[in-house]
């Protein structure tokens, strides 16, 4: 639960980010980080110490970036692999480490590449630090934040949006999500007969994808609003995903900023590798999952959105552009409710404690009672 | 502010659309604080 006390904090880091000495304001959001993390996560505050200090070693002009991307990655992975055991490491708050680690990968890459002129340890510092997004995403790029922190002072017109951002994220999350779809869609549903149980496991689905989205894109509404306040612009993680007229369009509108890191770093380079739209989007999807858990059912999870994405694919591919250009309304009505139920439909992989859950769930769908 | 935006596209007067705007966002910060310490829903997005 949010207590008065974090408000406070977040209010005292806005005033002081916007009236600090010019020269200091880079560094007021990045110490807001140390603030946000050792109030709340402090075993991850000395985690993103470690990160950043990998970072900016594996980015010096010794050029360690194999040796920094295996560490970052590895650590990643090994924390994944010890939840999956339920190892007792899970216990331990961690939070917000898989934001984090996305962005450490993204510059050790783009230096290493040349896309990124090898920053300041200064600016990776304030970059990897800004206490926005440092809980929950988006997982925004350094360009960007550099960008944003030069241009970045007091608008009226953006903190006015802000404000708005904040408050519509705080009424998805505490109101949509936590008491709408979580409270009374669930009473609801769970309230069908025995003789209706398949129409019982395909809504269950269906509430807890709209309760994640709510929950979601609600924290990234509060994210995007108060770094909005600091008068930075933070890209967007969601883009109406539930009326996208097919699959590939969903995934350019859930969760953007890690799909399009995603698509960067796993899809780009496997496709141009091996040649293989396949197998690049199956590893994509493969990577996303074991970004949220390493576990069959996030498994299964992505290689059902990457058989959709694939057959999406062929089924463009045979269409031709022309066609896809001149679709009417009645076959974009159609393929927007195919593209949620296909999404909905996904998520109960993800709803189920684990993969054998998840095929009675499929089962009951599958046996009727509707 | 977006809201503002789009409610002004409806070719309202100022005052109705600052009217509109502020009657909903009194309602959603009313039910913010209303629905405050309701257990969280079930998702660690945080804790990932």
């Amino acid at each position: 639960m949010i207590e008065l006390w974090h408000i406070g904090v977040v209010v005292l880091l806005v005033v002081i980010g916007n009236t600090a000495p010019a020269a200091m304001r880079p560094w007021v959001p990045a110490a807001g980080g140390v603030v946000v993390l050792a109030a709340i996560a402090p075993v991850t505050a000395l985690l993103l110490v470690v990160l950043t200090a990998i970072v900016l070693t594996a980015i010096s002009p010794r050029g360690l970036t194999t040796s920094g991307l295996v560490v970052v990655i590895g650590s990643f992975l090994v924390y994944r692999i010890a939840t999956a055991l339920e190892m007792p490491v899970d216990s331990v708050a961690v939070i917000g480490a898989a934001f984090a680690v996305p962005r450490c990968v993204h510059v050790i890459v783009d230096v290493a590449a040349g896309k990124l002129a090898r920053p300041r340890p200064a600016a990776v510092i304030q970059y990897l630090w800004f206490w926005p997004t440092i809980v929950i995403g988006p997982i925004h790029r350094f360009d960007e934040h550099q960008r944003e922190q030069r241009r970045a002072r007091w608008d009226p017109q953006l903190s006015a949006r802000g404000i708005e951002r904040v408050v519509a994220g705080l009424f998805a999350v505490l109101v949509v999500a936590n008491v709408v779809t979580s409270q009374w869609l669930a009473t609801a549903i769970e309230a069908l007969p025995d003789q209706r149980a398949g129409l019982r496991s395909v809504l269950e689905s269906v509430e807890y994808g709209l309760t994640l989205y709510a929950s979601f894109a609600g924290w990234s509404s509060v994210a995007i609003g108060l770094a909005a306040l600091l008068g930075h612009r933070v890209v967007e993680n969601f883009n109406h995903p539930f009326i996208q007229p097919n699959i590939a369009a969903f995934w350019r509108g859930w969760h953007v900023s890690l799909t399009r890191f995603a698509t960067d770093y796993v899809y780009r380079p496997i496709a141009a590798h091996f040649r293989s739209h396949l197998a690049a989007v199956f590893a994509t999807m493969a990577a996303i999952a074991i970004w949220h858990e390493l576990s069959g059912r996030y498994l299964a999870w992505a290689a059902y959105h990457a058989l959709g994405l694939a057959v999406h694919r062929r089924f463009a591919v045979w269409r031709g552009t022309d066609a896809a250009a001149e679709q009417s309304i009645f076959t974009t009505v159609i393929s927007t409710v195919v593209t949620f139920v296909f999404v909905m439909l996904g998520f109960t992989f993800t709803r189920s404690a684990n993969l054998g859950a998840a095929a009675d769930a499929f089962l009951l769908m599958l046996e009727g009672g509707w | 502010m977006k809201f503002v935006e789009w409610l002004s596209r409806f070719g309202l007067s100022d005052r109705v659309v600052i009217v509109i705007a502020a009657v909903v966002y009194a309602a959603m910060v009313l039910l913010v604080l209303w629905f405050w310490s309701e257990p969280p829903a079930p998702f660690r997005y945080t804790e990932i």
